[in-house]
């Protein structure tokens, strides 16, 4: 697992290369965007808030002008009702005002008082402060002592009935009427309830919490949403700049808030409307959180899938690298999977040809091999005869000679059996049986040839005959004991042959209680040519080398005047039938 | 390669997915930035122009600061251990802030110590209690308002004469501070106080209280608080022969004065303790630094009522 994540780790790998790429390319790729997005989201916030306060405003400035328009309206509309030609009847009046109190939540009083203030009609019926108060309040002066065609006032706290002191905005206006046939001029007004004005300009929101308020001609607060801690000295409204704002937008520094301005239309008030920019900071905040949020998860993804993606191009050529690992060890029996992207088509199309003329090539030079290995294995194998063929018809000869008929028959006999099983077919590997038989073969002739200069035995583990053996190895070595150990000897030899297994291998042993060999004697016949006496442990050594491989072969374990030993490790291969 | 091209396909989709989620759970943007605070405000009463003022000005902050408040208060003014257990059942995990008008000086202790040792700030309004374990406290300068009073009867009576004070409860820290300042102006003075009646929190106790120092021949009655200076405006209505010097602005108090039977009064300032405990229940310090700050209170006279900065003052808020 951890070897598996430090190869897709692995610094110079083309599929590392690729995964940093992409993920390079996508990171910088959504970097760049979210920075641009996050700078246009920014501006764009500014003035989008910027734009949406003044529209918010506008809305508001509008409801105003509406609201104080109808008020104006209103007002009129009494007017002219009042200004007839003949006497004016104050219950004609009484019902109109009786009418639009009952549908009007937002007018509170209309009332009419003549030039002394005393009251010629009114909506309600309630006990009235003294005319000296009436007189002296701002409504009243502003028509009857300034002259004024229509005043109306700034939110306020009306006293007109006792007991009664209701936040209004006052309309007040001069009136014509006729009384007892003269012209007389009154005072008419309208009482707005202010706290409709006030739910209106409370319930503004801009940005989260901008708020507004309302100046007059002279920047002093008409109203504000805070009023109370204004007078109170608990807060302090800024004004600064508003005076030379008209329906436009600015920039308070010192207070890091934008103000809005608009010019109201009936009356001669401004509404200002003030958002932070702390507010904007936070949803630019936000924004830019929510944009750096993207970004991770989008990089998450981006890596994870270009991690993906590289293994994706790079697997084939993995495989490709796997599978070439394989022939490196020496297999070249694979052929790879012809699929995927087009390239490495191509290369695994060309590397699947070279791949089986290396094998071709291979096989050629096994064959060779082979070939050259068999006629080597038969050219050795054909210097047995001739020495050996010669001795014996000597020997036969002699025998003949001095008429033993009896050894020249078992001789002969012997000699027939040697040479069938030599023969055998051409074969080159035979049974175990008949190795043995072969062996035995040529020890009888030996025997009788050597005039008992020797006895041998047999110590075979009769399980072995199963097996199979390259043929006539025992006979040189026999041949070698003979001529080596036995021939020199004063008293009469013996020659033991053992066959077993063991460790899973088959063991032939050859041992005599010769002379023994020196260490010389014994590099001597493990290297000699064949020579005329016999074809040598050599040819046997080799012979098995050739066949068996390194690992199998002679061994000799020899000591002067005790005897010499000599063991064949062969493998262990069954009789195929 | 159509695998290639499915999961290609399947991670575009699931990118898209996951933007539209993150989008979806960020669009109240102005929002998710910053917890809302929890912040509860208690009153001594449910009900009263004075309290339902002290909850306007709460409002107002709880609208500037984004917070969210819970408003809750006793039915009546004395239910010290019913403030105690409506405390109590605040002082949780999701309680913030604490805005307190404590009913008593000594009995609310425990419990303000309780709420600021787990951990919740507490502001203290209109009245102080006795530890210092609270954040900050706005209320009103009861001995200065005293003084206020005191110098509002020097201007109407002079140098010499005699007066009554009706106060409220007896043992209220509020009241003992008011009549303090108050004396402390008397002092240099040959005004002679004859008395200091408490009505118990009844008008009609008042009123009868004021006839008796009327029947004594005073040169002015003192009301400690509003209920107080109503009966003393309404007795002197019924007899208008001394001068009424009273606390606060109700409707009657208001139409008492403009008929001139009260003669000053003293505005406190319940919007603003309302506002600023509310809003330093969430801010921290900047322009009220100090821990304990007095909310000016304002003397009005039938003259000034109706100026135009004491308009706000003596009238809140419309009345419908």
């Amino acid at each position: 697992m951890i070897d598996k994540l430090k190869e897709q780790l692995r610094v110079s790998s083309l599929r590392f290369v690729l995964s940093l790429a992409f993920a390079v390319i996508a990171v910088s790729a959504m970097m760049f965007v979210g920075v641009a997005l996050s700078n246009e989201f920014n501006k764009t916030l500014v003035k989008n808030t910027t734009e949406n306060s003044e529209e918010i405003l506008e809305q508001v400035k509008i409801n105003l002008d509406n609201y104080l328009y109808n008020m104006i309206d209103l007002s009129d509309l009494l007017t002219i009702k009042m200004s007839g030609k003949t006497d004016f009847d104050p219950t004609t009046l009484d019902s109109v005002i009786e009418s639009t109190i009952g549908t009007r939540r937002d007018v509170i009083t209309i009332a009419l008082f003549d030039d002394k203030g005393y009251q010629i009609s009114s909506s309600e019926d309630k006990v009235m402060q003294d005319v000296s108060v009436i007189k002296s309040q701002e409504w009243f002066e502003k028509i009857n002592v300034d002259k004024h065609y229509l005043h109306i006032s700034e939110p306020h706290v009306q006293q007109l009935y006792v007991s009664e002191y209701p936040w209004v905005l006052s309309i007040s206006r001069k009136v014509g009427y006729r009384q007892g046939g003269e012209y007389r001029e009154g005072i008419l007004l309208i009482d707005m309830n202010f706290s409709v004005i006030e739910d209106l300009l409370a319930s503004v929101n801009l940005a989260d919490h901008g708020y507004v308020f309302i100046v007059d001609e002279t920047d002093n607060l008409v109203y504000h949403t805070q009023q109370q801690l204004i007078y109170a000295g608990i807060k302090n409204e800024n004004l600064e700049g508003v005076s030379e704002a008209y329906n436009e937008s600015f920039l308070q520094k010192d207070e890091a808030r934008y103000l809005t301005t608009k010019v109201l239309n009936n009356v001669n008030w401004k509404l200002v409307g003030v958002y932070f920019v702390s507010d904007i900071a936070d949803s630019q905040e936000s924004i830019t959180n929510y944009i750096e949020i993207v970004i991770i998860a989008g990089v998450f993804i981006f890596v994870f899938f270009s991690f993906f993606m590289s293994s994706r191009i790079t697997q084939p050529i993995k495989e490709l690298e796997a599978s070439m690992e394989a022939v490196q060890e020496g297999n070249f029996d694979i052929q790879l999977d012809i699929d995927g992207e087009y390239e490495v088509v191509q290369l695994t199309k060309s590397y699947n040809v070279m791949i089986r003329k290396i094998r071709n090539l291979m096989d050629q030079i096994l064959i060779e091999q082979e070939a050259k290995r068999k006629s080597e294995l038969s050219s050795l194998q054909a210097q047995i005869n001739p020495h050996f063929l010669y001795n014996t018809l000597d020997s036969i000869v002699w025998m003949a000679e001095h008429e033993k008929h009896e050894d020249v028959i078992l001789m002969t006999s012997s000699l027939a059996s040697l040479f069938r099983i030599s023969i055998s077919k051409g074969q080159m590997i035979i049974p175990v049986k008949k190795e043995i038989d072969h062996a035995k073969h040529y020890l009888t002739i030996q025997k009788m040839r050597y005039k008992d200069k020797f006895t041998f035995k047999f110590e075979i583990d009769e399980t072995i005959y199963d097996y199979e053996v390259l043929k006539l190895i025992l006979q040189p070595i026999i041949e070698n004991s003979i001529y080596h150990g036995i021939r020199h000897m004063v008293d009469e030899g013996e020659i033991t042959i053992r066959g077993y297994l063991k460790e899973d291998h088959l063991y032939f042993e050859v041992e005599d209680d010769g002379l023994g060999m020196s260490e010389e004697v014994i590099q001597n016949v493990l290297y000699e040519e064949a020579n005329e006496q016999g074809v040598g442990l050599n040819n046997v050594h080799e012979r098995i080398r050739l066949m068996y491989g390194k690992q199998y072969g002679l061994e000799i374990e020899s000591e002067i005047e005790e005897g010499t030993k000599i063991i064949f490790k062969l493998p262990r291969n069954e009789v195929s039938s | 390669m159509k695998r290639v091209f499915i999961i290609i396909v399947l991670s575009i989709v699931s990118i898209m997915l996951g933007l539209l989620w993150f989008q979806d759970s960020n669009l109240p943007i102005n929002k998710v930035d910053d917890k809302q605070k929890n912040v509860v405000l208690i009153t001594k009463m449910r009900y009263g122009d004075y309290w339902e003022t002290v909850v306007k000005g709460a409002e107002a902050a709880e609208r500037e600061f984004g917070i969210n408040l819970v408003y809750d208060a006793p039915n009546e003014e004395g239910d010290i251990d019913g403030q105690i257990l409506m405390v109590d059942s605040y002082i949780n995990d999701s309680t913030d802030s604490i805005v307190l008008a404590a009913s008593d000086y000594e009995a609310l202790v425990p419990i303000v110590e309780k709420a600021t040792n787990y951990g919740i700030r507490v502001v203290l309004i209109d009245s102080h209690v006795n530890t210092d374990k609270y954040y900050k406290s706005f209320s009103t300068d009861n001995f200065q308002a005293g003084v206020q009073v005191g110098n509002s009867i020097l201007d109407l009576v002079g140098n010499d004469g005699k007066i009554g004070i009706v106060s409220f409860v007896k043992g209220s820290e509020n009241a003992i501070q008011r009549e303090k300042g108050l004396k402390s102006v008397m002092h240099d003075t040959d005004i002679e106080i004859i008395d200091t009646m408490y009505c118990m929190s009844s008008i009609e106790l008042a009123e009868t209280l004021a006839m008796v120092f009327l029947d004594k021949e005073v040169d002015a009655i003192v009301g400690l608080n509003a209920i107080a200076s109503t009966g003393v405006g309404r007795a002197i209505s019924h007899n208008d022969i001394a001068f009424g010097v009273g606390f606060d602005s109700t409707n009657e108090e208001v139409t008492l004065m403009d008929q001139g039977f009260i003669d000053a009064t003293i505005v406190q300032n319940p919007y603003g303790m309302g506002y600023l405990g509310v809003k330093y229940a969430v801010v921290d310090d900047d322009y009220y630094t100090e821990k304990d700050n007095a909310i000016d209170t304002f003397v009005i006279t039938p003259e000034s009522m109706f100026l135009k900065e004491n308009q706000k003052l003596v009238f809140p808020f419309n009345v419908d």
